[in-house]
């Protein structure tokens, strides 16, 4: 049993090392630093959204008081939607510098809208964001490398292995002591920036917990590792060569390879497909003649099968019919498309299982929820917005009800 | 055999017989034969589907039957951007960048369906390709190969026996050095190859392929050095591998990420959400150019009256609408460019940062060397949304042209209420034949080169602080 005595002589032991004090020291500075511009990038994003959603209010105001058809203002209003950062975001940038967080819909053909990719500067993606979870499954394991590989060889190379062996009761009892004290110690200097900063932003304790609980999976994680190398019967300079080429192997390597096994098992749905079908459906109503389109449009929304017949070259209610129809037509692609993201993910999850700091990603980037599902979520909430935008106009436009601005109050709001 | 190969050759023999050395340097070059193999693949692939797309959007839009001419505004087209050359050795940006854009009226959109979005988890240190191969894995194994070449020597004892043997410690250090950049070259071998290759492929690509494969070399070289530099250095070889463990670490993985940050944190860019809805904004003063009766449009409808001299827009020789649509996409387009300019000046800024951050981290500094060589950075991407992008002015305008000049003013009118009215707005689809074919490339070698020269020298500078160190080091050992 590990007593608190033990524990704390060993502590004091492990204290007194220079180089030991430096390297968690230096670990804390570093979780500061990434907890710090985790932050910023996501108060960022909170501050855009803020003022994105004040501006979209202003235009669609405008929009609507300034039309004089119903599907005039449906065919000009936009709407805003956007993926509110969650409170623990800062823990892991995730997919927002990737996928769009923020997207304007109207009421036209969504898949012509709803693949808009934002502008972000790709040097900047290449490299990657500086946070938390970037620090907890890819640095971590180098600084408990750095502080482990020799914890045997060092007193071993000293001369002291006899000595210790001797005057200690329980040999082992001093290896696995020293072990979790290393241990404890990077522990520390990780989850108490974790604590002290994530409660100033805003982070919910469970996610904390959450997060302190993945920092505890890659620290254990490594810590195995590094000291059943540690303890073989080598230098210590073999032992970190060993662990360093541990760290390649599980940090680079296998996600490198689960990627190109990825590729070739889940063939990609090209998403410029999906626009090209939409495109010449949503185009080619208008060499159709009318009751095509609104025949396929009615089997999908019989409530409006009794709407009168078009029978003139252009009517909004069979403009907007036709881009629900190029919805409906690329609807099969579309879902492939997402299908295929969420069978990738789902097999990345599988490699975790193979790389701990891929794994130790994926646990941060869900409690900050900027994961690969949150972008689906937010996606199928776009779907489901512009859905209640559609079903908005559809009676004014349907019901061919006279033109009045006084309509157009109660816009859905996202 | 001179002193200095003599002590190469022996330090082969030592790597030969550790097993472990020896496993390094297989997985090594399996590794970089894997992934040029595969991005060679890759490519080729690529390079066939967008061009079979740009070919299928081409063909699509030239067959389409007769329409109105701002219904075929509305149609838009596709553009597709071929990957550049030297890709295959650097894809640089090119995962994280869309491959396609939609062309349309009245909108400057934005490159859609990148690739990255897939799996990025596993690709957020780096995609399967030559460069990174050679700029973040293999420093890592030259450190597991060469850390103890010097150290192990004093550590051992053998060192006495060679300075016996009337080996300079000079001459060691070049002797370490040179059987450590001797695995260095052969890891880069595959890289001369693929340059080899690609210059009988695309003769004009020989200037940058050796651009590239010279700051490859410059960047293994200073890692060669700096390994040896700290070999010697250090007291113990376990000092000397953590050491340099640390400085790859730092120069590979934290600063590029930190610079990252920094640069968003400087320069902040507007999403392109908040972009699009200030344009918006700044078009009401524009006008609506499908209301031709739109505010914005008062003071252009007087203008061409003057100039026609007709006192109203129904008794002018070219269709009014058209008009309104040639001037609103002008106004709008000066809009939307302002917009575009201003954010990629941003973008610019923010890659800006990141070289300046490449003074403190080589890493970044072949990074971002090999991406400008290769056509494959932010300036080229730029590059094709702003090619894109006149490709669009080009044939909106056309089409609009075709609106003012092919079109009567009275049937464009009543189309939406006339049928007959609507068949005369269709014109000929032989107009569609216009179409210009798109083909994107980077820019020109010598502007690629430019961009690069700066990071050239900042190796430079890198290579000279190691080589200094290896020199200092060495007099400090010649005097003891």
């Amino acid at each position: 049993m590990i007593s608190a005595k033990d524990f704390s002589r060993e502590a004091r032991f492990i204290a007194g090392n220079r180089t030991t004090r430096l390297t968690w020291l230096a670990l804390m500075v570093i979780c500061v630093l990434a907890l710090v511009l985790g932050q910023a990038e996501i108060q960022r994003q909170i501050d855009t959204i803020e003022r994105t959603q004040a501006q979209d209010e202003i235009e669609r105001a405008v929009t609507l008081s300034s039309s004089t058809e119903y599907g005039g203002a449906a065919y000009a209003a936009f709407s805003l939607t956007w993926n509110q950062p969650d409170d623990a975001a800062f823990l892991a940038i995730g997919q927002r510098d990737l996928s769009p967080w923020m997207l304007r819909v109207r009421a036209l053909a969504l898949e012509g809208q709803i693949h808009e990719a934002d502008n972000f500067n790709p040097e900047l993606s290449l490299a990657g964001r500086f946070d938390f979870g970037f620090v907890i499954a890819f640095l971590l394991p180098l600084f408990v490398i750095v502080l482990m590989y020799d914890v045997y060889a060092a007193e071993r190379e000293a001369g002291r292995i006899p000595m210790l062996t001797a005057t200690a009761a329980h040999p082992g009892k001093i290896w696995s002591m020293r072990i979790v004290v290393l241990a404890a110690g990077a522990a520390a200097a990780c989850i108490l920036p974790l604590w002290v900063l994530g409660s100033v932003f805003g982070g919910s304790a469970s996610a904390l917990l959450a997060a302190s609980g993945a920092v505890l999976f890659s620290l254990v994680f490594w810590t195995l590792l590094a000291s059943l190398i540690a303890f073989g019967n080598w230098s210590a300079s073999v032992s970190a060569a060993v662990l360093s080429g541990c760290w390649l192997v599980l940090a680079l390597l296998v996600p490198l390879s689960g990627k190109l096994i990825i590729d070739s098992a889940v063939p990609g749905v090209d998403g410029a497909q999906i626009s090209l079908v939409q495109r010449e459906t949503v185009n080619g109503a208008w060499d159709l003649p009318k009751p095509d389109t609104m025949d396929k449009f009615y089997a999908s929304h019989p409530e409006w099968s009794h709407s009168a017949p078009v029978d003139m070259p252009f009517h909004w209610k069979w403009y907007f019919a036709f881009q629900q129809v190029g919805d409906e037509t690329a609807a099969p692609l579309s879902q492939a498309y997402r299908e295929s993201i969420a069978r990738r993910d789902q097999l990345t999850g599988l490699v975790a299982w193979l790389s701990p700091p891929v794994a130790t990603t994926r646990l941060m980037q869900g409690i900050a929820q900027t994961d690969v599902d949150s972008v689906l979520a937010y996606e199928q909430r776009i779907r489901d917005h512009h859905e209640q935008i559609r079903r908005y106009f559809y009676p004014m436009l349907f019901e061919e009800i006279p033109f009045s601005t006084n309509n157009l109050t109660g816009f859905p709001a996202f | 055999m001179s002193i200095a190969t003599r002590v190469a050759a022996g330090e082969w023999q030592h790597l030969i017989r550790t097993r472990l050395a020896l496993t390094v340097i297989v997985m090594m070059l399996a590794l970089i034969a894997i992934a040029a193999s595969t991005s060679a693949i890759q490519l080729s692939n690529e390079a066939q589907v967008r061009a079979s797309y740009q070919q299928e959007a081409e063909e699509a839009f030239r067959n389409q039957p007769a329409r109105h001419p701002h219904r075929v505004v509305h149609y838009g087209h596709y553009v597709f951007r071929n990957p550049a050359p030297l890709s295959t050795i650097d894809p640089g940006v090119d995962t994280f960048t869309g491959r396609s854009i939609f062309l349309e009226g009245h909108r400057r959109n934005t490159a859609t369906f990148a690739e990255a979005r897939e799996t990025s988890v596993l690709t957020r240190l780096g995609a399967v390709s030559p460069a990174f191969m050679l700029q973040v894995i293999t420093p890592l194994l030259l450190i597991l190969i060469g850390y103890g070449s010097v150290v192990r020597e004093r550590e051992r004892g053998t060192l006495l026996q060679l300075v016996a043997q009337g080996v300079s410690p000079s001459t060691l250090i070049k002797g370490k050095a040179m059987a450590i950049g001797g695995v260095a070259a052969l890891a880069a071998a595959p890289l001369l190859i693929a340059v080899l290759w690609l210059a009988i492929s695309y003769p004009s690509e020989l200037l940058s392929a050796l651009v590239l494969l010279t700051g490859h070399l410059l960047y293994l070289a200073f890692w060669v050095m700096l390994i040896v530099a700290v070999s010697a250095f250090a007291k113990t070889a376990r000092m000397a591998l953590i050491t340099l463990m640390i400085l790859w670490a730092v120069s590979t993985l934290l600063i590029p990420r930190v610079a990252a940050d920094v640069a968003a944190s400087v320069y902040p860019s507007q999403t392109q959400t908040e972009m699009d809805i200030l344009i918006q904004r700044d078009m009401r003063t524009v006008g609506d150019s499908h209301n031709i009766n739109d505010a914005g449009f008062q003071s252009f409808q007087e203008q061409v009256l003057a100039q026609y001299g007709v006192s109203r827009i129904e008794d002018l020789q070219v269709n009014y609408r058209g008009l309104v649509s040639l001037q609103g996409e002008e106004a709008g387009s000066a809009v939307m460019n302002r917009y575009a300019g201003e954010l990629h000046a941003v973008q610019r800024q923010q890659s800006t940062v990141m070289n300046v951050f490449s003074l403190v981290s080589p890493y970044l500094a072949i990074r971002n060397l090999s991406m400008r060589a290769a056509g494959t950075d932010l300036i080229n991407h730029q590059r094709f949304l702003d090619e894109a992008e006149a490709h669009r002015y080009a044939l909106i305008q056309e089409l609009n042209t075709l609106h003012a000049h092919e079109l009567d003013f009275a049937d464009d009118t009543q189309r939406s209420v006339n049928s007959e009215a609507e068949q005369r707005t269709r014109v000929n689809p032989e107009f569609w034949q216009r179409l210009q074919s798109f083909s994107f490339a980077p820019s020109a070698v010598s502007e690629r080169l430019l961009s690069a020269a700066p990071l050239l020298l900042i190796l430079l500078l890198w290579l000279m602080l190691a080589a200094g160190l290896i020199r200092k080091i060495a007099d400090k050992a010649g005097k003891a």
